[in-house]
C-alpha cells in the first residue's frame, strides 16, 4: 500500500545520507537573454544562440567551458543544434526535461545533480521560441506534448483545446469554492504590469493597466480574458550553471542554489480528472521539496519569480507554496502585498504576463539579478537575499528553485 | 449509468481554437461528476450556454454521427440548482 508519509522520511533520511552534498553545491554564474518582441527575423534557433551568448559572456565564460547543455521541452532547438551552432564540444551529459512549462526549473534540478555529482562542470540552459512568429497558442496550432494524448480523445471532441480552457476550469472551480473573484486575479495582472512598466526590457513596459482595463479585456475563455493571458512574444533566454567554488572566480557575485524540488499531480494527464482542481498538487509537492532541501520556508522568501501563464497559476502557486492557505490566493494578492514594496513581491521583471514568455527562463534571469542587486533601483527588491523561482507545467506539475546570494 | 451529473466546472469559451468551432463561439464546456461518481468533458448545447452554472445537474445525451456515438451533455430539463 502506498504510504505518502513513509515516502517522505525516506526521501529526506535519503538527502541528509548523501555523499553528494546538494544544498548550496552549485551557483547561477551567467544570465542572459535576447529582446523580447512581437515580430523577429530571427529562427528558434538563433534566439537561443543569441541569449546563450549572453549568458556566457554575463558569466565571463566562452562556449569552450561548456561541458552540458539541457535544451527546453517545448523550444523545438536539440542538443545538437546548440552544440554545432555554439561551438560547443565534448559535451559530458545533455538532456532535455519533459514537463512542458515546469521544465526549465525541473533541468535547474538535473543540472544541479550532475555538477554536484561531478558528472558535469558547467550547464548551459536555454530556453526560448517564437510564441509571436509562429507558434501561437491562440491559434490553437502548437502541438500538445505526448503526455496529453490519453485525455485528448475525452476532450477535444467537445472543444477543450488550448491550456486556457483547461486552468480556466481550475480557476473557475476556485471561485465556485472560495469566493475568489476576477478583480483578484486583475490584482495579479495589475502587479505584474506595474513592474513590467519599471523594466525597459519588457514587451508590456509602456503600456500602464488598471483593473478596470483588466475587466474590460477581451474574454478568451471565462474566467480569463485577455489580460489573464501570458504574452505571445518571440526571444529567449539562458542561465549558465557551475560549481559554487568556480563560481567565486567568475565575473559576478555567485547566486547560490539552496533547494530545489519537482512534483507531479495525480492523474498526470488532465486538469479536469484531478480530485481537486483548486490545489496545484505538483507545485505544494515540487515546494516541500525546495523548501526542505534549503532548510527554509516560505517566510524566509523576499521576492517570488511565480510561472505565470496564467493570473491563476500565481494565486495557486501562492497558495500550493504556503505563502497563504488553500482558498486564501484572493485576499492575499490584494492590497499591494506582491508588489514592489509590498511584502511579497512577485514577478518583478512582469513575468509571462507583461514581460515577455520564455518559458519561465526570464523567471531565474530576473531573479538572480535581484539577488545581484544588479535592477535598477525603483525594481530593486530592497535588502533581496532569498529568492523563489516556480515554474508551471501543463498539467499543474510543478518545479520550484530557492536561490540565495 | 444513470447519465446523470453535476456540472463541477464551466468555462465559455469566447474564442475559436479551431476551424470546427468558429460557428459555435461562444460555447461552454463543463467538465461533469457523474453521480457514480466519475468526471467526464462535454460542450453544452448553444441554448444551455447562459444558464450553466457550477452545480446545475446535467444529463448525457448522444449525438450519432460518422460512424460515432458521441456522449454530450445537457441542462437536466428538470430541478436546476
Amino acid at each position: 500500500m502506498y504510504d505518502q508519509a513513509h515516502r517522505r522520511r525516506r526521501e529526506e533520511a535519503a538527502l541528509t545520507a548523501s555523499s553528494i552534498r546538494i544544498p548550496d553545491a552549485c551557483a547561477i554564474v551567467g544570465v542572459g537573454h535576447t529582446a523580447y518582441t512581437r515580430g523577429t527575423d530571427k529562427s528558434t534557433l538563433e534566439l537561443h544562440l543569441e541569449a546563450s551568448l549572453a549568458a556566457l559572456a554575463d558569466a565571463g565564460l566562452s562556449p569552450s567551458d561548456v561541458d552540458a547543455v539541457m535544451p527546453h521541452d517545448i523550444a523545438g532547438v536539440c542538443a545538437e543544434d546548440l552544440m554545432l551552432n555554439l561551438g560547443l564540444s565534448d559535451l559530458a551529459y545533455t538532456t532535455t526535461v519533459r514537463t512542458g512549462g515546469a521544465s526549465f526549473g525541473s533541468a535547474v534540478q538535473s543540472a544541479c545533480l550532475a555538477v554536484a555529482s561531478g558528472v558535469a562542470h558547467c550547464v548551459l540552459l536555454p530556453a526560448g521560441r517564437r510564441g509571436y512568429s509562429d507558434q501561437r497558442v491562440s491559434a490553437g496550432t502548437v502541438a500538445a506534448p505526448p503526455a496529453l494524448a490519453s485525455v485528448l480523445e475525452f476532450e477535444r471532441p467537445y472543444g477543450s483545446l488550448v491550456a486556457a480552457q483547461w486552468f480556466a476550469q481550475a480557476a473557475a472551480r476556485h471561485m465556485y469554492e472560495f469566493g475568489t473573484t476576477t478583480v483578484q486575479f486583475g490584482h495579479i495582472a495589475v502587479a505584474c504590469r506595474k513592474h513590467a512598466n519599471l523594466n525597459p526590457g519588457a514587451l508590456m513596459a509602456a503600456k500602464p493597466m488598471t483593473l478596470d482595463d483588466h475587466a474590460a479585456a477581451p474574454m478568451i475563455t471565462t474566467p480569463f480574458g485577455l489580460f489573464d493571458c501570458a504574452l505571445e512574444s518571440d526571444g529567449a533566454a539562458a542561465i549558465v550553471i557551475t560549481t559554487a567554488e568556480r563560481a567565486l572566480d567568475l565575473a559576478k557575485p555567485p547566486v547560490y542554489i539552496a533547494g530545489f524540488g519537482e512534483g507531479h499531480g495525480n492523474p498526470p494527464t488532465s486538469i479536469t480528472q484531478k480530485r481537486d482542481v483548486t490545489v496545484i498538487e505538483g507545485m505544494a509537492a515540487a515546494g516541500r521539496r525546495a523548501f526542505a532541501m534549503a532548510g527554509l520556508g516560505p517566510a524566509d522568501i523576499d521576492c517570488a519569480q511565480i510561472y505565470d501563464g496564467f493570473t491563476w497559476f500565481v494565486l495557486g502557486t501562492l497558495e500550493a507554496l504556503g505563502f497563504c492557505g488553500h482558498g486564501e490566493g484572493g485576499p492575499f494578492v490584494e492590497g499591494g502585498r506582491i508588489e514592489l514594496g509590498g511584502a511579497l513581491p512577485v514577478n518583478t521583471h512582469g513575468g509571462l504576463l507583461s514581460e515577455g514568455h520564455v518559458s519561465g527562463a526570464n523567471h531565474f534571469v530576473e531573479a538572480v539579478r535581484q539577488l545581484r542587486h544588479e535592477v535598477p533601483p525603483q525594481r530593486q527588491v530592497a535588502g533581496c537575499e532569498t529568492a523563489l523561482v516556480s515554474n508551471e507545467g501543463d498539467m499543474h506539475e510543478g518545479s520550484v528553485v530557492i536561490l540565495h546570494s | 449509468m444513470s447519465g446523470g451529473g453535476v456540472i463541477y466546472s464551466l468555462t465559455v469559451t469566447h474564442r475559436a481554437f479551431g476551424p470546427a468551432w468558429t460557428e459555435r463561439v461562444p460555447y461552454a464546456i463543463a467538465t461533469i461528476e457523474l453521480d457514480e461518481g466519475i468526471r467526464m468533458i462535454s460542450d453544452l448545447p448553444a441554448e444551455d450556454t447562459e444558464a450553466a452554472v457550477i452545480g446545475c445537474r446535467v444529463q448525457v445525451f448522444f449525438e450519432h454521427g460518422a460512424g460515432v456515438s458521441l456522449p454530450r451533455f445537457r441542462l437536466a430539463r428538470d430541478a436546476q440548482q
